[in-house]
């Protein structure tokens, strides 16, 4: 899943990132208004989280110019503004939900999820493909009644096919979902994981569970492809 | 009525009470007088009437002198009972007199001849009597002078009348005006009071109205419906007017509670994620270390603010004492300017020093213009270009030492120049927390230059300069 942080208060910016990278986001961090906006509207992110005063063009304009453009993406409003008509000005701007400062990096990563799940239409906080279970809030796979360890990044990957699950997932999809910009290299680089996620996912007869698909990618089905 | 709360009902009766008491004494007074006077003219014409013809009957003939008046009184009974007469000779003194006086006197008086006099008076030590004294020459009746050198004889003539009747007639006309008097008094009360209270009903009603509000309904104005008394309506918009200044002042006391709760969560917020992260798992030695480092750091720029708030606080409450020494403000502009130094290195700004004035140095609050010093310097430093100059300067002007610090800014602000004084008013909305910045930076600014006795403006000087203006007024030194 990839995010977008906007927010200008330095200490919080880099631990939110910190975090959510170490729960296997791919995130894009910002202190400035006008280069989150440029973000915004130049990538697909799974949501957006926002800092109503931040320099350059504020939050709210922000939100309100990507609803303006239709960019459905979530949006989770973060600010220390806690008054009733703060929040409501916000909701009604078209934001998914207000996080007041100061909150917790389990509140915030709990909303996030919550967001992303709706994105995808999936209400419980585990995704079930044929024996394969992946908890969201543990981060825990497991196949019938064995428990797969992965990295993060194979986690990742195997988050956004599991919300996806029965949809054919391009490679430059999953380049922009799961991958930071930062990290260079290139969507051949999804090829390897993809390789590792399945050595992990598939032990001996098992059905294999991620397909692929020449020339289009790579999908999540408890149907061995057939 | 006159203490400390006096009473406007109080008040009200008693000052139209006594108007009413006046009135009525007044009436009773010139009811009273009329009737009586009305009474004594009646008298007085009866008696001067009586009298005219009485003394055309004190007559002489050959010498002698004729009392036919008393003859008259003699023949008629009643008039023997009640007529009171005496004629005085006047060369011999010799008086006759009525019979109904018995041994009684009438006093003798009179005025010029034949004027009559009238007079109240007792007789026989409690009868009062009204009457009338007259000095006569007696009649000749043959009107021939019969003796030679005959000097006809002058005679006083008082005829007097009982006035008793009159006297309880007036006593019971007093009786029935005092009670009249006392009871239109009581109506004439009652009947003010009423309208007095009934008048007042407004009054009460709208403090029954203003203690029955909620807490929540404390700044709504009165509404002034069209039954509204015309006499409270001026009290009314003066009321509303002073709730609304009430609740200007209430606002800015809100906002600057809410921005200061606001300006301590984000970097509350900031520690409590760096904290919970840092908590997340293990970590190494060094770690750890880099994260409490970023707490400290978050520590320190929530001291700063609150510092500043706790300064704030002391100047608007007046309780910051002022510390006079003798202080060089060309050196704290100096540095204040190099403990910027960091701040001004990375936005590449530079300084114009035009430092004109002779004042310069002060008999002032070395501290409290410290402050304001480098906050009009941080500020300008922070608001200012990037790689811009900042121009400083001093000069003096009518007994007063101007402190100018200008700065060129990025955007034309078309912001009320008086906001920039309000705490934690950001034109841009931008927080500039780990750069010093508490946000109330030039309220503390425009305290300080109360508390000193100088005044502070900031305005653009055109669409991209900005001036802060400090005007100190000369020190003795």
């Amino acid at each position: 899943m990839r995010i977008l942080l906007i927010e200008d208060y330095t200490p919080l910016r880099e631990s939110i990132t910190e975090h959510l990278k170490d729960t296997g986001f791919a995130v894009d961090a910002t202190p400035d208004g006008n280069e989150g906006l440029k973000f915004a509207t130049s990538h697909k992110y799974d949501a957006i989280v926002l800092d109503l005063m931040v320099p350059g063009i504020d939050g709210l304009k922000i939100l309100t110019e990507l609803r303006k453009n239709g960019d459905e993406t979530p949006i989770i409003i973060t600010s220390a503004l806690d008054s009733m008509e703060n929040r409501v000005e916000g909701l009604n701007a078209g934001a998914d939900d207000y996080l007041i400062k100061p909150f917790g990096l389990p509140e915030l990563l709990a909303r996030i999820q919550a967001q992303t799940r709706k994105v995808y239409g999936k209400k419980k906080a585990t995704i079930e493909v044929g024996d394969l279970v992946v908890d969201l809030n543990s981060k825990r796979v497991t196949r019938g009644k064995r428990e797969i360890v992965l990295t993060k990044r194979e986690y990742g990957l195997l988050e956004y096919l599991a919300y996806r699950a029965g949809e054919i997932v391009s490679r430059q999809e999953i380049w922009e979902h799961v991958y930071q910009d930062a990290e260079g290299g290139s969507s051949n680089a999804v090829d390897v994981y993809v390789s590792y996620l399945r050595k992990k996912l598939n032990e001996g007869d098992e059905p294999n569970l991620l397909q692929t698909r020449r020339g289009q990618g790579y999908f999540l089905d408890p149907n061995d492809g057939t | 009525m006159t203490g400390p709360n006096p009473s406007i009902l109080g008040r009200l009766l008693l000052g139209t009470g006594l108007s009413i008491l006046l009135m009525v004494l007044m009436g009773i007074f010139i009811v009273y007088f009329s009737v009586r006077n009305s009474f004594i003219e009646q008298i007085d014409v009866d008696l001067k009437s009586t009298a005219n013809l009485m003394v055309l009957e004190l007559e002489t003939q050959g010498g002698n002198v004729y009392h036919e008046w008393l003859l008259d009184i003699e023949d008629d009974p009643t008039r023997a009972l009640d007529d009171l007469a005496q004629a005085w000779d006047v060369r011999t003194g010799q008086s006759v007199k009525s019979p109904a006086l018995g041994p009684r006197e009438l006093p003798r008086f009179h005025g010029e001849l034949n004027e009559p006099l009238f007079l109240d008076a007792t007789i026989g030590g409690d009868q009062s009597i009204r009457a009338i004294g007259i000095l006569v020459n007696a009649v000749p009746k043959d009107r021939v002078i019969e003796v030679p050198d005959y000097e006809i004889p002058q005679f006083v003539f008082v005829l007097a009348a009982s006035t008793r009747q009159k006297d309880n007639a007036l006593r019971n006309l007093r009786q029935t005006l005092i009670l009249v008097g006392l009871g239109t008094f009581v109506l004439c009360g009652v009947a003010i009071f009423g309208v007095i209270n009934q008048s007042l009903v407004p009054l009460k009603d709208l403090s029954d109205r203003l203690d029955a509000r909620e807490d929540n309904q404390l700044g709504r104005p009165i509404v002034i419906s069209h039954d509204f008394p015309k006499e409270l309506r001026g009290l009314v918009v003066g009321y509303n007017h002073l709730l609304e200044r009430i609740e200007g002042v209430r606002k800015r006391e809100r906002d600057f509670s809410y921005h200061a709760a606001h300006e301590l969560r984000t970097p509350l917020s900031g520690i409590k994620i760096v904290t919970e992260l840092a908590l997340t798992r293990e970590r190494s030695g060094e770690d750890y270390q880099n994260r409490f480092q970023k707490v400290d750091t978050i520590a320190d720029g929530m001291k700063t603010t609150v510092t500043r708030l706790m300064q704030f606080a002391r100047l608007q409450g007046g309780n910051e004492v002022l510390v006079l020494g003798r202080l060089d403000l060309h050196e704290l502009l100096d540095t204040a300017w190099k403990e910027l130094s960091q701040k001004i290195i990375k936005r590449k700004l530079s300084a114009k020093w035009e430092l004109n004035s002779e004042h310069f140095i002060q008999e002032n609050d070395a501290e409290l213009l410290r402050i304001l010093v480098s906050n009009l310097i941080d500020n300008a430093a922070s608001y200012a270009e990037e790689s811009s100059t900042i121009k400083v300067g001093t000069s003096d002007e009518k007994k007063h030492l101007i402190l100018t610090i200008s700065n060129t800014i990025p955007e034309k602000l078309e912001e009320d120049r008086e906001r920039f004084f309000e705490p934690f008013y950001r034109a841009d909305k931008v927080r500039t927390h780990g750069e010093g910045h508490s946000g109330i930076g030039l309220s503390l600014c425009k305290e300080i230059a109360l508390t000193i006795g100088a005044t502070i403006n900031i305005a653009p000087t055109d669409e991209k300069t900005f001036e802060a203006k400090v005007s100190i007024p000369f020190s003795d030194l």
